[in-house]
């Protein structure tokens, strides 16, 4: 039981250089504990969002709020800019496993060859700040020892980081940082400034313990005074131009990185957000959140009137899926080279078609069940005697195809009968059928095919991508089970590739488990449960109907109001009590990316709606298609009945 | 401490001495052992004098244990049977505070407030806080602030018993529901591991394992990694000896994707403690606190957070450690929104299974002789 790492020197060379059995279940990147080896997994394309922020010119001197669901990627994503990663980076700047990553950083103006320009100080909002709502103090009490406690922690953050940057021992190093501000503001009254890094260390993490002191001891000291700020203090007075390190400038930029904001109390994340967006001081402040910060109201509609830069992790991999695409294959690719099992690949071990031989007898008895299905449905009719005559033609087909040409025709055929219209019963054209198959009626007849004859549907490179529902833990951790099939493999003797079947399989377990986990790890887990069952089960009616009216089908769903009352609007129902459960079940769903927000131009004029998509491994789990576009309106009044079913 | 068969003896004898004035602490809830250690307790001695603390916690409107309430409404019958006309005090707690999104947790601070000062217990000479029918989130911080009232006023030599009625049976029943996010350490029992002076300082943290505890170990897990700059150790602690002696095996099983593939815990940090032993737990975890304090003594030292996924029983020898070490221990809870029970009917069958467990944690026997009966 002794800690593997003694000494941040030791932290870059030691543990990562061993090799993981599995390394697509390690914990999120950003919690591998070593520098070299978070930069092992880390994909520079991830940064990709910043580097067009940055090419707008709006990435620095300014406040970015980055917001993702849970597994999203900010963690990540804020961890390169610290500067144990920069650092590590720049002195590795020569190897062409980080050469890509190096560039990237160096195109945004963070690194160059010959220094690491930017202090990353980044700073986790998860610790005691709420408690202090909790105190028995006046409403300026709890805003004075906020801002205090923030400012100490900021402090002591920023003076770590240089040590770290300039690769100096903490607190060793401290004594040759200076802070060389001149009071000018009187905002320091127990510290003498101009002072070194170890006095301004000292001032701040006695602020620090005070604080601390009053807020989880069980019988509080009634005499702590506390050195107290209104304002952010730290902020403004921890400037490149006031930093120094051995008598020159620490770094030409600091980037102050507030993480899981959302962790704050709402009074504290409006004072926090007010405070820095008014302020504009010119400090490069990044937040980040998940979603589950905003509030039901402003998670169910849209932002308006900003005033700051945003970032939304998922939406920008939504506008970008080829650039997912690439950075789940980088990833998947890095992870699998840290394997000790010697599958040193990923993407190419999964099997990217069906296997027709494995699903022959399926096939057969579909094609043999459908075509006496189209015999039945069009025997009071000769409208589709051609269409009928041009199944003998399929013969020469595999038999793959043959289901699925068969399937289309009976789809279109149920779509012809169903149509209210005057027509004559003259057989229409095998070219009628050739027009009106698309390429949505082609996936519905896929679908509805594995749907009914249990041919393996979910599968391949794409499928997994689609299935992270653009969310990169949500992809590990499914192809994690993916790797564990493939090691089982290789050490059986077998091929190590993936069959379509197995990989179909795979994908319906770990949905199956994620369905099970909802109730214990997600709050109002019990409602959540019940609304996306009713949803599910409403998604399946609509996709199976025999014409596939929603071809590939339906899983999603915009509000609308409730029906007659036209005066009825989104903002009312939100905020009528009856409602509340639905809120707090949709925005949580939003939170937890159970539920996918897009916006959705649509209609005549081009009207723009919110729509709800389920979370794709929502989608495996109701055996449900993994496209987007397919979503019908729904009252809040029949949404809540999904709820209290 | 006082085990099942010796605990109504030692009633007899304990409370047969004149003067003796009892504070008993309990909570409202639909565990069916909520009455269980009371009744036991007024079998006994049914002459003794008792005042009664009925905790009532509110766990919100959407709280899954609401589904329970008939269960509630049966054990309130039979708590207002066995209490005949005694002194009930009911003080009502809130487990969130709604001004929040969701609401935070709130349940330990308003749990330690339930006794503001010593004035409202010294009139005692003897307090028991039966945990059997208290979550975590409640029992830790309010036994810590009555422990440190009597240990900031120890003229009055008070005594200090917990009791649980533990029946593995029934706690696998009761399932622990809708996860909070926001994790923190349980007010009192910060560890001061949330300082950013002393996050240099490695951080230790010791699960003590029990079944289906996945998600709580997960969650446990991101809390302590949150801080990616901040080393850390994680050193999973199963019951054993236990009653079931392949328990710890099991639990390996069941955990061993986690452990060693997402977490990447060393075989070697693995300890194991004693399954029905709060005292030897507290011991053991003592002791390897101790060890890793003289290990990383050259990194200026290093935190512990304690964590029970585990009994009750158990978790009482962590809250013991935590509360002799303010500085560098702390208790990382994971709190939940509610329960969901497997099977009604199945609990009620096994209550009368529970074996009863008495732990003295402070009182006479710390100023004076052992006293007869207790280990």
């Amino acid at each position: 039981m002794i800690l593997l790492v003694y000494s941040q020197e030791l932290q870059d060379t030691v543990k990562m250089s061993d090799a993981y059995r599995n390394p697509f279940k390690l914990r999120n990147s950003e919690k591998i504990d070593k520098e070299i080896g978070f930069l092992r997994l880390f994909s520079p394309l991830a940064l990709e969002a910043l580097v067009q922020k940055h090419k707008l010119g709006v990435l620095w001197g300014n406040v970015l709020l980055i917001h993702s669901s849970p597994g999203g990627g900010k963690t990540s994503l804020l961890r390169a800019f610290e500067p144990g990663s920069l650092t590590t980076l720049w002195n590795s700047k020569s190897a062409s496993d980080y050469r890509d990553l190096f560039n990237t950083l160096k195109g945004i103006d963070v690194i160059n060859k010959s220094e690491v320009k930017l202090l990353g100080v980044s700073l986790p909002c998860t610790r005691n700040y709420q408690v202090l709502e909790e105190l028995n103090i006046s409403e300026a009490q709890k805003k004075r020892l906020f801002f205090s406690l923030l400012n100490s922690r900021v402090i002591l953050s920023t003076l770590r980081a240089a040590c770290r940057l300039k690769n100096r021992k903490f607190p060793e190093g401290l004594e040759d940082i200076e802070l060389r501000y001149d009071n000018s503001d009187n905002f320091f009254k127990s510290l003498e400034v101009p002072c070194n890094g170890k006095q301004l260390f000292a001032w701040a993490s006695n602020i620090e313990r005070n604080i601390y002191k009053t807020i989880d001891s069980f019988i509080p000291e009634v005499d702590v005074v506390v050195e107290g700020h209104d304002e952010l203090i730290s902020l403004l007075v921890l400037t490149p131009q006031n930093l120094y390190y051995q008598g020159k400038s620490l770094c030409s930029r600091i980037l102050f990185m507030f993480d899981d904001a959302h962790k704050l109390s709402d009074p504290q994340r409006s004072l926090f957000k007010q405070y820095i967006l008014e302020k504009r001081s010119g400090a490069n402040v990044w937040i980040s959140e998940r979603l589950e910060a905003l509030s039901p109201d402003e998670q169910l509609k849209s932002f308006e009137g900003r005033d700051f830069e945003e970032l939304n992790l998922e939406n920008f991999w939504n506008k970008n899926p080829s650039k997912l695409k690439k950075v789940l294959r980088n990833i998947s690719d890095k992870r699998a080279a840290l394997s000790s099992e010697e599958v040193t690949s990923f993407q190419e071990y999964l099997s990217e078609n069906l296997s027709e031989t494995n699903a022959n007898d399926n096939l057969a008895q579909a094609a043999l069940q459908i075509s006496d299905k189209i015999q039945e449905i069009s025997k009071a009719t000769n409208r589709f005697d051609d269409w009928i005559g041009a199944i003998d033609e399929l013969e020469n087909e595999t038999l793959l195809n043959r289901a699925i040409r068969l399937k289309e025709i009976e789809i279109l055929i149920h779509r012809n009968l169903g149509k209210n219209q005057l027509s004559f019963d003259f057989p229409m054209p095998v070219e009628e059928l050739d027009k009106k198959t698309g390429s949505e009626v082609n996936k519905a007849a896929k679908l509805f095919l594995s749907n009914s004859h249990d041919i393996p549907y979910y599968f391949g490179f794409e499928d997994l991508v689609r299935l992270s529902s653009f969310n990169i833990e949500q992809f590990l951790s499914f192809s994690s089970e993916m790797f564990e099939a493939m090691i089982s493999n290789k050490i059986k003797g077998n091929e190590i590739i993936l069959s379509d079947r197995k990989q179909h399989d795979i994908i319906l377990k770990v949905a199956n488990h994620n369905w099970k986990k909802l109730r214990i790890e997600i709050p109002f887990g019990q409602n959540i449960r019940r609304f996306l069952t009713g949803l599910g089960e409403y998604s399946r009616a609509q996709t199976f109907k025999p014409n596939a009216p929603y071809a590939p089908g339906v899983n999603g769903f915009a509000i609308k109001s409730n029906g007659e009352n036209k005066l009825y609007t989104e903002e009312q129902w939100i905020n009528n009590s009856i409602y509340q459960p639905l809120v707090n079940v949709v925005s949580t769903c939003v939170a937890y990316n159970l539920l996918e927000r897009h916006s959705v131009l649509q209609g005549q004029k081009g009207q723009s709606h919110t729509v709800y998509y389920m979370n794709r491994w929502l989608c495996v789990y109701f055996g449900l298609p993994l496209s987007y576009g397919g979503w019908r309106h729904q009252t809040p009044d029949q949404l809540i009945k999904w709820i209290k079913k | 401490m006082i085990k099942d068969n010796a605990v109504d003896s030692f009633w007899k004898e304990h409370f047969a001495e004149e003067g003796r004035k009892l504070l008993f602490v309990l909570g409202k809830g639909f565990d069916v052992r909520m009455n269980f250690a009371l009744s036991r307790l007024l079998n006994a001695r049914p002459d003794i004098n008792l005042e009664c603390i009925l905790i009532e916690f509110d766990e919100g409107k959407t709280s899954s244990s609401l589904d329970y309430n008939p269960l509630v409404t049966e054990n309130m019958e039979e708590f207002e049977k066995i209490m005949e006309s005694r002194p009930i005090q009911v003080k009502k707690i809130k487990m969130k505070n709604k001004s929040g999104k969701r609401g935070r947790i709130v349940g330990d601070r308003n749990a330690a407030d339930l006794i503001k000062s010593h004035s409202e217990i010294e009139s005692f000479t003897d307090i028991i806080v039966d945990i059997s029918s208290l979550p975590r989130g409640i029992y830790f911080s309010l036994t810590g602030k009555i422990l440190k009232l009597i240990d900031q006023n120890q003229q009055n030599q008070q005594n200090l018993f917990l009791t649980v009625a533990e029946n593995v049976k029934i706690d696998s029943q009761i399932q622990e529901t809708d996860l909070e996010e926001d994790l923190t350490y349980l007010y009192g029992f910060g560890g001061q591991i949330e300082l950013e002076a002393e996050k240099e300082q490695p951080l230790i943290w010791f699960p003590i394992l029990g079944e289906d505890k996945s998600a709580h170990i997960k969650k446990g897990a991101d809390k302590i990694m949150e801080d990616k700059t901040r080393l850390h150790e994680i050193c999973p602690v199963l019951p054993f000896p236990s009653k079931d002696p392949r328990r710890s095996d099991a639990l390996l099983i069941e955990y061993h994707n986690l452990l060693f593939d997402s977490l990447d815990i060393e075989p070697q940090n693995i300890m194991y403690t004693t399954e029905r032993d709060p005292f030897q737990t507290y011991i053991q975890l003592s002791d390897a606190v101790a060890n890793y304090r003289e290990s990383l003594k050259v990194l200026n030292g290093c935190k512990f957070a304690l964590s029970t996924f585990s009994s009750k029983l158990i978790s009482i020898g962590t809250l013991l450690v935590a509360y002799e070490n303010p500085e560098f221990v702390g208790i990382l809870n994971i709190n939940s929104g509610g329960y969901q029970i497997l099977d009604e009917s199945e609990i009620k069958n096994l209550k009368q299974e529970s074996e009863l467990f008495v732990t003295w944690l402070t009182g006479s026997p710390y100023h004076q002789q052992s006293p007869k009966n207790s280990n």
